[in-house]
């Protein structure tokens, strides 16, 4: 507090669950986060507007209505990353939230290591200005945004527009996992966002060239039913024997 | 009166038709001599009429020649033969016939729609009834399994913040708050598994199809279990141009997850598992049996008790010869990741099976000749979707507009 400490990120919890804005409040907290919590739909919407917080977690199924209509409100006036927290274990309603802006969601039950690097890696994301890094590194890959060149192992390596396309939208994902309908509709244009079997062929391919290992992908994951998410830095990148992180 | 459903006339129906031209028969007899005979004549289709509409063609038919028969025998001259001696009477018998057979063919007929309407009616309000309990079991299914999942996170969660909550907790206490939150993670687990074995034994359960490339579903399921399977060796055999499955991406996910979950409970650390694919069409010729997608998980772990190698995919079944006394230690060792869950509901192999049947496929499991076991699931191979169109020409990404 006396340290000249920059100011806690404020994040407002939508949840109409007591337990799970319990424990959720206590881990964010913990983790140097100022909390402000809503249970209902309607009270969100006036803490959003009073608090201006740096980061939303969202429940979607809440008592006087579906987070989804919170969350296209907030788009209306916000970037500001939202995290969904969902029971359903429909993979279309995922799908319909980060298509309708949400930049990650959590599926209950989650654990509370879980949250805090989904809430981290959000909040680094928003505080770095976006357009920062032109030189994108992952495993032995350098892609250089200005250049539009790729190599791998300093070697070059040569991508199709698609392909090109595709790793862009991945990268301007930032981690994010970015919906099928989102890759195909950047890559082929809004027609094509019916042809999932486009992005299995192109996927492929674009694994070929750039995974170590592109059965077993440490950077280019699927997250099946929903999209697709490009990892720079992975635990085998950086595995160290005495700290294995708990499994997600 | 409730309508006979459309079952084939037996000799009862019979009788009753020819007792219903006797009936007119005595009927007539009183009125002989009195009325012309043509006249008489005119009531034995009355009996057929009866027949037809109550018991069917068949006795209707059998009432129209007994009705001509009794008509010559009891009433034309010469009475009790069935002689006739005026040939005029043939034309009776004639007409008297033609309008039975034509009563009976009219009433059965209008008897069939009616009874084929009424089954229809029936039917229809059969499938309303099975769509609205199918409607109210997966509202039912949804509901409970958003109301059970909920304050199970709260209560793992709380169990996990424990130790943020204050203090750090004594060790024994950090223990137990572990095994709170571990229990309720079962708990969810059991729960989720059981929600969904009913909705895939639903009569049309709900598959969300996509296309989805085995290698990479195979490769997501490994990188999602990178953690249970670090101390094991594994091994994957896939050729590079295996098809397109058009499938449940989510679930066919949980297939594979849960057979490698399973291969890694039976397999002592330091062993080895496979995944292995392949298309049995590859290679045959283009015309041979349709195509099928076989993909195996192989473990060099302690079998499957002989005899009973698929009660594995029954519920509840666990493998028989557990893990030995290494296993247990594994359970103890003191740092392991914390429990997902996920491990053995008992339920897993047969949500495997649910899934994998519920899009017209099949699995199996059989011990190797060398030790440990393999379960083989076959999935249907549809025709391929069209390629994506060709991109002019690879260019680099430095060229690239």
């Amino acid at each position: 507090m006396k340290a000249p400490h920059p100011p806690a990120p404020v994040v407002l919890l939508v949840e109409d669950e007591a337990g799970i804005r319990r424990f959720v409040r206590a881990a964010l907290e913990a983790d140097g986060c100022a909390v402000h919590e809503a249970a209902s739909l309607e009270r969100g919407r006036i803490e959003l507007a009073n608090r201006r917080p740096d980061l939303l977690v969202l429940d979607l199924g809440l008592p006087d209505g579906d987070g989804l209509v919170l969350l296209a409100e907030l788009r209306q006036w916000s970037g500001m990353p939202v995290l969904v927290l969902s029971a359903r274990s429909n993979e279309a309603d995922k799908v319909g939230a980060l298509d309708a802006g949400a930049d990650d969601y959590l599926a209950k039950p989650f654990g509370v290591a879980e949250l805090l690097a989904r809430v981290r890696a959000l909040l680094r994301r928003s505080m770095r200005p976006p357009q920062a890094a032109s030189r994108i590194v992952f495993g032995e890959v350098v892609a250089d945004l200005d250049q539009r060149t790729v190599t791998r192992a300093g070697q070059p390596v040569h991508l199709t527009p698609i392909e090109y396309r595709l790793l862009s939208l991945l990268i301007a994902g930032g981690g994010r996992l970015v919906t099928q309908r989102q890759l195909l509709a950047g890559a082929w244009g809004p027609n094509h966002v019916e042809h999932a079997h486009y992005l299995r062929v192109y996927m492929t391919g674009l694994r070929r060239k750039l995974e170590r290992d592109p059965r077993l992908p440490t950077h280019i994951l699927t997250e099946p039913g929903v999209g697709y998410r490009l990892v720079l830095e992975t635990l085998s990148d950086a595995r160290t024997p005495a700290s294995a992180p708990p499994a997600g | 009166m409730p309508a006979a459903p459309m079952r084939r006339p037996c000799w009862l129906d019979y009788a009753k038709a020819a007792l219903a031209v006797v009936a007119i028969a005595l009927l007539g007899a009183p009125l002989l001599g009195q009325f012309d005979l043509a006249n008489i004549a005119m009531l034995f289709p009355l009996a057929v009429l009866f027949a037809a509409i109550r018991l069917g063609r068949g006795p209707a038919v059998f009432a129209a020649f007994l009705s001509v028969a009794l008509f010559d025998f009891f009433f034309v001259h010469p009475h009790f033969t069935l002689a006739v001696s005026d040939l005029q009477y043939l034309l009776t018998f004639a007409v008297l016939l033609a309008v039975a057979l034509t009563t009976a063919e009219l009433a059965a007929r209008l008897r069939r729609e009616r009874d084929s309407a009424e089954a229809r009616g029936e039917e229809a309000a059969r499938a309303r009834l099975a769509v609205e309990s199918e409607r109210l079991r997966n509202t039912l299914l949804a509901s409970l399994s958003h109301d059970l999942r909920t304050p199970l996170t709260a209560l793992a969660g709380l169990a996990e913040s424990l130790p943020l909550a204050g203090p750090p907790l004594p060790p024994a206490q950090a223990e137990l708050a572990e095994a709170i939150r571990a229990e309720a993670l079962r708990t969810h687990a059991l729960a989720r598994d059981l929600l969904d074995l009913a909705r895939l034994q639903s009569d049309a359960p709900h598959l969300a199809l996509d296309w989805i490339a085995a290698d990479e579903l195979i490769g997501s399921a490994v990188h999602s279990r990178t953690h249970p399977l670090r101390a094991h060796t594994l091994t994957l055999d896939l050729p590079d141009d295996l098809p397109l499955l058009h499938a449940d991406a989510v679930l066919m996910q949980r297939v594979l997850c849960n057979l490698l979950d399973n291969a890694v409970a039976h397999t002592p650390a330091g062993g080895c598992i496979t995944i292995s694919a392949r298309n049995t069409a590859a290679g045959a010729a283009s015309d041979a049996a349709p195509p099928w997608l076989e993909i195996q998980v192989c473990d060099d772990g302690c079998g499957l008790p002989p005899g009973r190698e698929q009660a594995i995919f029954e519920r509840f079944v666990r493998g028989a010869a557990p893990r030995s006394a290494g296993a247990a230690d594994h359970r103890h060792e003191p740092a392991r990741a914390p429990t997902t869950g996920d491990e053995g509901t008992g339920l897993g192999l047969a949500l495997v099976r649910a899934i994998i049947e519920a899009h017209g496929g099949s699995v199996a499991a059989h011990n190797r000749s060398t030790g440990g076991a393999c379960v083989n699931l076959r999935m249907p191979l549809p025709p391929q979707p069209e390629p994506p169109p060709p991109e002019a020409c690879a260019l680099t990404a430095g060229r690239n507009t």
